[in-house]
C-alpha cells in the first residue's frame, strides 16, 4: 500500500505540473481548477499514508552501487510532515484561486509550487541521503523562483538570490555530510548510517564533523542563526507562498534534518549544545526584531524564524517529540496568519502596519481568524500552541540549567510583546489612513476557518501522535504519554502559570509602554540595533564585496594566453611528481 | 637497471619534454600543432612502451591507434583554424584572437 | 640490440628536436615526418608492427601533407614580438618536472621489454573492437573532410588571386 501511496504523493504534484505547462496561461481557470484537484488529491493521498505507519524502510527500486537506493520511510516524523505540506499546500492553492486571480503567468506560479510539494514530500520520506539532498536542492530552487515570482521587482528578484545564495550555505553542508557519510560506510541509506554511529562504527571526530555539518546545513534552511537574515527578504513572494513555503513546509526541513539524525549525533559531545544556543540566540534576536518591525509579513517573518528557534532549543533540550509537535501546530496556526495576513493586505493593499489600525469591525472574519492565530503564536490557552511550548518550555527546564530557561521565559515575553503589536496596530485603535477594505470571499475564507478549527483542535490529537512517533521511532526514545496525563502534567505544573503570567505580562508592558510613551537609552540603542538587523545585514554585504573582490582578483590569472595555461599544467605536473617522488616510495 | 629500459623511458621523457617546451614557448599556431605532434608521439611510445613490459602489448597498441585517431583529428582542425585565423587577422599569433578582459 | 634502440632513438629524438626548433616550418614539417618514421621504426622493433604500419601511413604521410598544404596556403611567418613565458623558466620547470619523472621511472625496475610479437592483434583490433574500430575511422575521415570545408573559402580566395595575377 505504502509502496503505491508515495509515488502517487510526489509524482500528483509532479504530472500536473507538466501538465499546467502544457495548458498554457490562457486558460485561468482551468489552471486554478487542476492546481487545487492535484493538490487536494495528493493530499488525500497524504492522509491515506497516516494508516500505513511503521519503522520500516520500504525498498522501491536499486538505481545501482553509486547513489544507493531508492528507499522511503513512512515513520511518524516524516508521515506528519508529508500531511502538513499537501494539506496546508492545498488549502493554499485553493486560496491562490482567489488571490492570485488575473495573475501574469500563473503557469509558472502553480508550476513551481506543485513541483515543490511533489519535492518537499520526497525530501521527507526518502532514506537515502543522496535522494535527500537532490529533493533539498529542488525545494530552494522553487523557494528562489516563487520569491522572485514578480521578476519585475528589484526587491522580489534580490531577496530571491539572497534566499538562494544563503540556503546554498547549507546545501553545501548537506552534500559534503553525504559524501562524509558515503566515504564511512560505503552507503547512503540512513538507517544504516545511524546504525554505524550508534555501534561506534565512525571515528568520532568525522561523526562530529558530520553532526555539524549537518547543523550548519539545517540553520541555513531553517534560517537560524547566523544565517537568518535571508527570510524577512523572501516575504516579498506572494502571500500564500510565504505561508506555504516560508513558515510552514521548507523551513522546517531543517528541523526534520536535525530530528531524523538525531539518534546519531545524541552523544556526539557539543552537538545538542550547539542546537541549543542557536536556537535560543535566534530567539532573543528575531523577537527583538519583529517589535520594531513596521512591516505585517516581515513580523511575521521574524516570529516564524523564532518560533523555528524554539523548535531548535527543544531539540538541543533532547526533546525530538517537542519539538515535532510544536512543528505541527506552528505550521497549523503560521500558515493561517499568513493566510489571514495576505487576504487583509490583498484588499487594504498595503504592508505597512501604521497604514492599517481599527480594521476589526470591517473584517470580521479575518480578524477572528488572525487573533485566534496571534493567540496561538502567544502561547494562551488552551490553543495549540500553548501546549506545544509549554512541552518544549518543560522540555528545557528538565534537559538544561536553568539560566537557559530564564532567557526562555525572557523570550516568552518578547512573543507576548511583538504579538499583542502587531494584533493592536491592525485591528484596533483608530484608522489611520482612509483606504477601502472588505472582508475575504469565499474561496479566502474557506481555508482560513479550516486553518482555525485546526489551531483550535490540532492538540487533541496528541494521542496518537506520541503513539506513533513512539512506536515508529524507536531509537528517539519517545515516551509514551496520553493527552489526559500531558495536559494534567503541564496543568499541575506551577512553571506553566509562570509562563502564561509571563505572556499576560508581556501584553500589560506592551499596553503600559503605550499608554506612558516611555523612552529610555537603552530601548533607543535596541530599536536601532534590530532595525539594523544587528548588523548582520552589512556582515552579508561585507562578505559580497569580499567575495566580489577575490574574484576580481583571481580572474587576473585567467589570462586566456595559451603559454601560460600550458606552463600552469607543467607546473601541476612537476607539484604532483615532487609528491610522488616523497611520499610514493 | 636494463639499459634498453633506461634509453627508451629517457627518450620518452625528452621527447614529450621538447614537446611541451614547444607549445610553452611558441606563439605561431602551425607551430603549436607541431609541438604538440612531437608530444603525442612520445605519449603514444609510452603506452606501447608500457604495453611490452606489461606483457598487454595488443590492448596497449589497439589504445594506441585510438590515440593516433584523435590526435590526426586535433592536427586537422588546428591547420584549419590556423588558415581561418590568417585570413581573418593577417597573422598566425595566436594572441589576436585572445579577446579575454586583461 | 642496445645499440639499436640507442640509434633509433638518438635519430628520433635528434628530429624531435629539430622539428620545433629549426627556423621555417616547412623544414618543421619534415623534420616532423622523420621523428614519425622513426618513432614508427620504433614501435615495429618494440613488436607492435600493425601500429607501426598506421603510424607511418598517417603520421609520415597523411599529417605531413596536410601540414605541407597548410604551410603553403598560409605561409611563412616569423613572429618577433616577446614570448611571454621566459625561456630559463620555460626550460628549468620542463627540465625538473621531466627529469623527476625519468628518475621515478627509472628506478621502478620495471620488467624487461619482450621481443614476442604480438599474434592476435587483429583479432582484437577487428573482431573485438569492430565497431569502435569503424566509428573511429568514420571519425578520422570527418576530420579530413572538415578541414576541407573550412579551408574552402581560402583555398577559392587562393586559386582566383593566383588568376588575376
Amino acid at each position: 500500500m505504502a509502496a503505491v501511496l508515495i509515488p502517487l504523493i510526489i509524482f500528483t504534484p509532479w504530472l500536473s505540473a507538466i501538465m499546467l505547462w502544457f495548458i498554457g496561461d490562457q486558460h485561468e481557470q482551468a489552471e486554478h481548477t487542476i492546481a487545487s484537484g492535484a493538490t487536494v488529491l495528493s493530499a488525500i493521498f497524504s492522509l491515506l499514508l497516516l494508516l500505513e505507519i511503521s519503522d520500516e524502510t520500504l525498498l522501491i527500486s536499486p538505481i545501482g552501487p553509486m547513489f544507493g537506493d531508492v528507499s522511503f520511510t513512512t515513520n511518524a516524523m516524516s508521515v506528519l510532515l508529508v500531511c502538513i505540506a499537501n494539506c496546508i499546500g492545498s488549502l493554499t492553492v485553493i486560496y491562490s484561486a482567489a488571490y492570485m486571480r488575473h495573475e501574469k503567468s500563473l503557469g509558472r506560479y502553480y508550476g513551481m509550487i506543485l513541483l515543490f510539494i511533489g519535492a518537499m514530500s520526497g525530501l521527507v520520506l526518502t532514506s537515502n541521503i543522496f535522494l535527500l539532498f537532490f529533493f533539498w536542492e529542488i525545494t530552494a530552487l522553487c523557494s528562489y523562483q516563487l520569491i522572485s515570482f514578480y521578476n519585475d521587482d528589484p526587491n522580489a528578484v534580490r531577496g530571491g538570490l539572497k534566499a538562494l545564495f544563503i540556503t546554498q550555505f547549507g546545501g553545501i553542508g548537506l552534500m559534503t555530510a553525504a559524501l562524509l557519510i558515503y566515504g564511512q560506510i560505503q552507503s547512503l541509506s540512513i538507517p544504516e548510517f545511524i546504525e554505524a554511529a550508534r555501534q561506534g562504527a565512525i571515528p568520532t571526530n568525522v561523526l562530529s564533523l558530520i553532526g555539524f555539518l549537518l547543523i550548519a546545513a539545517a540553520a541555513a534552511k531553517s534560517s537560524q542563526f547566523p544565517f537568518f537574515t535571508w527570510l524577512p527578504d523572501a516575504m516579498e513572494a506572494p502571500t500564500p507562498v510565504s505561508a506555504l513555503i516560508h513558515a510552514a513546509t521548507m523551513v522546517n526541513s531543517g528541523i526534520y534534518l536535525l530530528a531524523r539524525f538525531y539518534p546519531a549525533f545524541e552523544n556526539v559531545p557539543g552537538w545538542k549544545e550547539t542546537i541549543l544556543v542557536i536556537g535560543i540566540l535566534t530567539i532573543i534576536l528575531s523577537s527583538l526584531m519583529a517589535i520594531f518591525a513596521n512591516d505585517l509579513k516581515r513580523v511575521l517573518a521574524y516570529s516564524t524564524v523564532s518560533q523555528l528557534g524554539y523548535m531548535f532549543t527543544a531539540i538541543g533540550a533532547g526533546s525530538v517529540l517537542a519539538s515535532q509537535f510544536h512543528l505541527l501546530s506552528h505550521a497549523i496556526f503560521k500558515a493561517l496568519l499568513f493566510l489571514a495576513a495576505g487576504a487583509l493586505i490583498h484588499s487594504i493593499s498595503t504592508r505597512d502596519m501604521h497604514q492599517m489600525g481599527g480594521l476589526f469591525k470591517k473584517v470580521p472574519i479575518i480578524s477572528v481568524t488572525f487573533i485566534i492565530g496571534a493567540l496561538a503564536l502567544a502561547g494562551i490557552p488552551i490553543l495549540n500552541g500553548f501546549w506545544s511550548k509549554e512541552l518544549i518550555l518543560e522540555a528545557v527546564h528538565e534537559g538544561t540549567t536553568i539560566w537557559i530557561y530564564l532567557i526562555m521565559l525572557f523570550s516568552v515575553i518578547l512573543t507576548a510583546i511583538y504579538t499583542i503589536r502587531c494584533v493592536w496596530l491592525v485591528f484596533f485603535g483608530t484608522p489611520r489612513s482612509d483606504r477601502k477594505v472588505h472582508d475575504a470571499p469565499r474561496l479566502m475564507a474557506f481555508p482560513l476557518v479550516l486553518l482555525a478549527i485546526g489551531t483550535l483542535t490540532s492538540w487533541l490529537f496528541f494521542t496518537q501522535i506520541n503513539h506513533a512517533f513512539s512506536t515508529s521511532l524507536p531509537l528517539h526514545k519517545i515516551e509514551l504519554e496520553t493527552l489526559t496525563k500531558m495536559a494534567d502534567k503541564v496543568l499541575s505544573d506551577p512553571l506553566t502559570y509562570i509562563a502564561i503570567g509571563m505572556s499576560l505580562a508581556g501584553v500589560g508592558l506592551w499596553f503600559f509602554k503605550k499608554k506612558k510613551d516611555l523612552s529610555f537609552p537603552l530601548l533607543d540603542i535596541v530599536r536601532e540595533a534590530s532595525l539594523n538587523s544587528f548588523r548582520f545585514e552589512s556582515a552579508n554585504t561585507g562578505i559580497i564585496q569580499i567575495l566580489t573582490a577575490t574574484s576580481e582578483g583571481i580572474r587576473n590569472l585567467q589570462t586566456g594566453s595559451l603559454n601560460w595555461n600550458i606552463f600552469g599544467m607543467i607546473a601541476g605536473f612537476l607539484i604532483v611528481s615532487i609528491l610522488l617522488l616523497i611520499g610514493g616510495r | 637497471m636494463n639499459l634498453i629500459n633506461t634509453m627508451i623511458i629517457l627518450a620518452i621523457c625528452s621527447i614529450i619534454g621538447i614537446g611541451f617546451y614547444c607549445l610553452i614557448i611558441t606563439r605561431n599556431l602551425l607551430k603549436l600543432v607541431i609541438g604538440l605532434q612531437i608530444l603525442v608521439k612520445g605519449v603514444m611510445i609510452a603506452v606501447i612502451f608500457a604495453g611490452n613490459v606489461q606483457g598487454k602489448i595488443e590492448m596497449a597498441q589497439s589504445m594506441a591507434y585510438t590515440i593516433i585517431v584523435a590526435d590526426t583529428i586535433v592536427t586537422v582542425i588546428g591547420l584549419a583554424m590556423s588558415i581561418q585565423l590568417r585570413d581573418k587577422t593577417g597573422t598566425s599569433d595566436i594572441h589576436s584572437i585572445s579577446k579575454l578582459k586583461r | 640490440m642496445p645499440l639499436i634502440y640507442g640509434l633509433i632513438l638518438a635519430v628520433l629524438v635528434f628530429s624531435a628536436h629539430k622539428a620545433t626548433r629549426v627556423k621555417g616550418l616547412l623544414n618543421s614539417a619534415l623534420w616532423l615526418a622523420g621523428a614519425s618514421c622513426m618513432t614508427s621504426i620504433l614501435l615495429y622493433v618494440m613488436g607492435a608492427p600493425g601500429l607501426a604500419v598506421i603510424e607511418l601511413s598517417v603520421g609520415a604521410g597523411l599529417v605531413t601533407v596536410l601540414f605541407v598544404f597548410a604551410i603553403s596556403m598560409v605561409g611563412d611567418e616569423l613572429i618577433n614580438s616577446d614570448v611571454f613565458v621566459p625561456r630559463w623558466l620555460a626550460i628549468s620547470i620542463i627540465v625538473m618536472s621531466f627529469g623527476i619523472l625519468a628518475v621515478f621511472l627509472i628506478l621502478q625496475r620495471l620488467p624487461e621489454m619482450q621481443t614476442t610479437r604480438s599474434e592476435i592483434f587483429s583479432q582484437l583490433f577487428w573482431v573485438d573492437r569492430e565497431l569502435d574500430v569503424i566509428l573511429q575511422g568514420a571519425l578520422f575521415i570527418s576530420g579530413v573532410l572538415g578541414i576541407l570545408l573550412l579551408i574552402a573559402p581560402s583555398v577559392t580566395k587562393a586559386i582566383r588571386g593566383g588568376k588575376s595575377k
